[in-house]
């Protein structure tokens, strides 16, 4: 089963921002997400190499997801989902303070 | 349909939350790194599912999509000069309009073989009144398609000394 893209976008005009998402797309650095606990935002970079003659073109994708209140926020859980034309791969995890 | 989980540090996925660690204090922050390699142009966006208890016992849970920040992997269409321009005019005066920073062309080459590696450009005016320097830029538009519709209103202005600029209007629609 493929992802549901049309739902996805429609579900994302209600609620998230689709604008905001389409203007990232566009920005080395921007907020995705934004509640009053939660703040998601990202940097990107693209990678362009040449490896054994084949050119190649990655995005470096950091996410930052801050705790923005005076409570813990607890069982936080970050999925993925993607199809088979784009690999992914997760590169570190880790806590900033 | 491939589905990455992660699992490490104080993250986990999949199953009951309330089974699950507590994990981002207030006022901290967690880093993740990911490396997305498009396969096939244009590509399918990664959508990311974000899920959080808060001390209330609270439970939210939010879907977005990834930026992709390349726009070069979206699918570009030609539109004709007289609809973009309509299209455009409602962005005119506004501050919705992104543009890049000018990057310049190589001395030889000629402005009008953009086209050539973008071919859903069409020229805004005549490319040979550029060249006799009755006007000070060459324009060229496009839209762009991100996975549905027309997302992004695309307009190239190439000067007279080969720099060029990108601007970008997203219209109101959605799906």
């Amino acid at each position: 089963m493929g992802i549901d893209y049309y739902s996805q976008l429609q579900q994302m005009s209600k609620g998230q921002n689709l604008r905001r998402f389409k203007t990232s797309n566009f920005k080395d650095r921007s907020l995705i997400l934004e509640d009053e606990h939660l703040q998601v935002g990202f940097k990107s970079k693209a990678i362009y190499e040449t490896q054994e003659g084949q050119f190649r073109i990655f995005l470096r994708l950091t996410l930052y997801f801050g705790n923005k209140g005076d409570e813990r926020l607890s069982n936080v859980e970050i999925e993925y989902e993607g199809d088979e034309s784009t690999d992914y791969k997760q590169l570190s995890l880790q806590a900033l303070r | 349909m491939k589905v990455l989980t992660i699992s490490n540090l104080a993250y986990k996925l999949y199953g009951n939350p309330r089974k699950l660690e507590p994990t981002t204090e207030p006022g901290y922050q967690t880093k993740q790194e990911l490396m997305l390699i498009p396969m096939s142009a244009p590509f399918n966006l990664v959508s990311m599912n974000v899920g959080y208890v808060t001390a209330d016992g609270l439970y939210n849970r939010y879907k977005m999509f990834l930026p992709t920040s390349l726009l070069k992997f979206v699918q570009f269409k030609r539109i004709s000069p007289d609809n973009f321009s309509k299209l455009w005019r409602q962005f005119k005066d506004s501050n919705s309009i992104y543009n890049t920073a000018p990057l310049k062309l190589a001395r030889n080459f000629p402005p009008l073989a953009v086209k050539h590696y973008m071919r859903a450009l069409t020229d805004l005016n005549d490319y040979y009144d550029f060249l006799a320097q009755k006007v000070e830029e060459h324009k060229m538009c496009c839209v762009a398609i991100l996975m549905l519709h027309e997302d992004y209103l695309l307009k190239l202005h190439i000067r007279a000394d080969l720099s060029f600029i990108w601007r970008v209007a997203i219209p109101n629609k959605t799906p």
